[in-house]
C-alpha cells in the first residue's frame, strides 16, 4: 500500500455535509423515504431531530439535492438570526424579488399571501436551535398560512426540546429522530464509504474487531467516527511519509493505531 | 502530519494506565474473594458441629504428641493410677482369698491347691484382657503419632506384643516359666498390678520360684500394701530361706526399697 491509497482514504472521512457523500443504509434508507413521504402531505412543518453528528444536516442536503430538480426548496444551512435579513432573502429566493430596502414580517406575509405559486415551495431550516425564539414565532405563523412548508432540524438537548414544544407542538406534522450507528451500521457506513471512493483496499481491513473498537470509543456518532477515522488514516500516512520501523499489518486496521488517533482526537485521555 | 513520535509516547502512557487499572481492579477482585473465601471458611468453622468432634482427636493426640518422654510418662503413670483403682477393688479379692491361703498349705498338700488356683486363675484372667482393651488404646493413640513417638513408640510396642505372645503361650499350657517371664516383664515397664497378678499365678503353680516371690513382695510394695509384701515375704523365708528375700525384707524394713 503506498501513501497516496492512505490519503484518497482519509479524505473520504472529511466533515463535509455534501448529498454526494450520502450512504444508503437500511435504516437511514427509511427514515429518508418516511421524510419524503411527510413531504408530499399537508404539512405544516416537520421537525428532524437528534444528537449533533447523527446526520440531520446530511439528510437536510439529500432531501434539498433529490427535491430540487421537481420541487421549488430551498434550503438555509447557516441561520439566518437576523429578522429583516431573513424575510428578505426568502422573498428574494422565493419570489426573485430584489428589495434594496428593508422588508419586515408583515411585508413579507403580505407578499406570500398574494403569491400565486403553482407548488408549494420548501424551506429546510438546519441548525434552527440557533434562531432567536421571536424569529421562531413569526416562522411558525408563516406556516399557518400553508402557503409555505418548513422542514427544520433541530439538536436533541433539553432546552431544544422545549423550543420544539413551545412552537411546533401544534404545527409539526410529522417529527422524525436520529440516532447514532450501530455496530453494524458503522461497519457498512465505513465500508461503503470507502468503496465508493474506490478505496477496497482499505474498506477491507475494517473488520468487525476494529469496527468495534472504532464504535466503542464514537458510540456510533458519524462525526466523530468520520474525524476518528480521518486521523487513523493521517496517522498511517505519516508513519509511512516518515519511513517509521513500524510495521502495518495490510490486511487490518491496527488496534494501537485507532487508540492513537482516539488519543490524539481526545476520545482516550492519555 | 501527525508527529507519531509523540502520539505514540501518549498512546504509551494511555496503555500503561489502563494496564494499571487493570491490575488494579484485578488485584482488587482476588483480595475481595480471597477474603470472602476466608470469612466463609471461618463461619463454616464457627457453626460446623463437626468442628466440635474433630479437635477431640487431636487434643489427645496433642497431650501424647507433644511427646517429650516426660509427658508419655505422665500419661503412663495416669493409666496407673487408673489401674490401681482397679487393683483396689480386684486386690481385695485376689489377695486375701488366694495368697494367703495357698502359702499356708505350701508345706502340707500341694494337690490340694488347686482348687484355689482355679480360682485364681478364672479371676486373673480377666485381669490381662481388661489390660489389654486399655492396652491396645494405649497403642491406638501411640501409633496416631508414630512420626513423632518414634523411639517410645518402638520400644513400648515390641514389650508390648512379646508379653502379649507369651500371655497367649502361657493360656495354652501354663508354664510357670512363661507366667514368671510375664510377671518379671511387666514389673520391668511398672505395671505393677499386672506384675502381681503374674507372679501369683506363678506362685500357684509353683511355689519354689525365688525370683516369682521376689517380684510378687516387690510388687505390693509398689501397690502401697507394703505390711502384705512383709508378711509374704517372712512366711516365704520361713520356707525357703531365701537370702535375696531376706534381703528385700531388709530393704523394706530400712525404706531403701520403696
Amino acid at each position: 500500500m503506498d501513501t497516496t491509497l492512505f490519503i484518497s482514504s482519509k479524505d473520504v472521512f472529511l466533515d463535509t455535509v455534501n448529498a454526494k457523500d450520502y450512504i444508503e443504509l437500511d435504516r437511514i434508507s427509511a427514515i429518508y423515504q418516511s421524510l419524503r413521504e411527510s413531504i408530499t402531505k399537508p404539512l405544516k412543518m416537520v421537525l428532524l431531530y437528534g444528537k449533533p453528528g447523527t446526520g440531520k444536516s446530511m439528510f437536510l442536503s439529500k432531501l434539498y439535492n433529490d427535491l430540487s430538480t421537481s420541487t421549488p426548496v430551498y434550503m438555509y444551512k447557516t441561520p439566518i438570526i437576523d429578522e429583516i435579513e431573513f424575510f428578505k432573502i426568502l422573498a428574494q429566493d422565493m419570489f426573485d424579488m430584489k428589495y434594496d430596502n428593508q422588508l419586515n414580517f408583515t411585508q413579507f406575509m403580505k407578499v406570500l399571501n398574494s403569491s400565486n405559486m403553482k407548488d408549494t415551495p420548501i424551506i429546510l431550516l438546519d441548525e434552527a436551535q440557533l434562531y432567536p425564539d421571536i424569529l421562531m414565532e413569526k416562522i411558525r405563523l408563516l406556516s399557518d398560512t400553508r402557503k409555505v412548508k418548513f422542514v427544520i432540524t433541530l439538536h436533541k438537548t433539553e432546552k431544544e426540546d422545549l423550543i420544539a414544544k413551545e412552537h411546533f407542538k401544534t404545527r409539526i406534522w410529522e417529527s422524525i429522530e436520529l440516532e447514532n450507528a450501530s455496530s453494524f451500521e458503522l461497519k457498512m457506513y465505513i465500508q461503503k464509504k470507502l468503496m465508493k471512493a474506490n478505496c477496497f483496499d482499505t474498506a477491507n481491513m475494517f473488520d468487525e474487531k476494529s469496527v468495534n473498537l472504532i464504535h466503542k470509543l464514537t458510540h456510533g456518532n458519524y462525526r466523530e467516527s468520520n474525524k476518528l477515522i480521518y486521523t487513523l488514516f493521517d496517522i498511517y500516512e505519516s508513519y509511512l511519509i516518515e519511513n517509521s520501523s513500524y510495521k502495518f499489518n495490510h490486511n487490518k486496521i491496527s488496534k494501537k493505531l485507532i487508540e492513537m488517533a482516539g488519543i490524539h482526537i481526545g476520545l482516550l485521555n492519555d | 502530519m501527525i508527529d507519531t513520535k509523540k502520539l505514540e509516547k501518549r498512546w504509551f502512557k494511555y496503555k500503561f494506565k489502563s494496564y494499571l487499572l487493570h491490575l488494579i481492579i484485578f488485584v482488587g477482585v482476588i483480595v475481595f474473594i480471597l477474603s470472602l473465601f476466608i470469612a466463609y471458611n471461618m463461619f463454616v468453622e464457627e457453626s460446623s458441629p463437626i468442628k466440635k468432634a474433630v479437635p477431640i482427636v487431636p487434643i489427645k493426640t496433642k497431650e501424647i504428641n507433644i511427646t517429650t518422654e516426660k509427658k508419655v510418662i505422665k500419661k503412663i503413670k495416669k493409666s496407673k493410677e487408673e489401674e490401681k483403682k482397679i487393683i483396689k477393688i480386684d486386690a481385695k479379692q485376689l489377695t486375701v482369698e488366694p495368697s494367703f491361703n495357698f502359702i499356708s498349705q505350701i508345706k502340707y498338700d500341694v494337690t490340694n491347691i488347686k482348687p484355689e488356683i482355679v480360682k485364681v486363675e478364672k479371676k486373673i484372667i480377666k485381669q490381662p484382657e481388661v489390660q489389654e482393651i486399655k492396652e491396645v488404646k494405649k497403642r491406638e493413640i501411640i501409633q496416631h503419632h508414630r512420626e513423632r513417638e518414634r523411639p517410645l513408640k518402638i520400644i513400648r510396642q515390641k514389650t508390648q506384643q512379646d508379653i502379649k505372645e507369651v500371655i497367649k503361650r502361657f493360656e495354652k499350657n501354663h508354664n510357670p516359666a512363661l507366667s514368671l517371664f510375664i510377671a518379671r516383664q511387666y514389673y520391668e515397664i511398672k505395671e505393677y498390678k499386672k506384675a502381681y497378678n503374674y507372679a501369683l499365678i506363678t506362685n500357684g503353680i509353683n511355689n519354689d520360684i525365688e525370683e516369682s516371690w521376689i517380684i510378687f513382695a516387690k510388687s505390693l510394695v509398689k501397690l502401697n500394701k507394703k505390711s502384705i509384701a512383709i508378711k509374704m515375704l517372712n512366711r516365704y523365708i520361713a520356707h525357703s530361706n531365701s537370702y535375696r528375700a531376706t534381703t528385700l525384707l531388709d530393704d523394706i524394713y530400712s525404706g531403701q526399697f520403696r
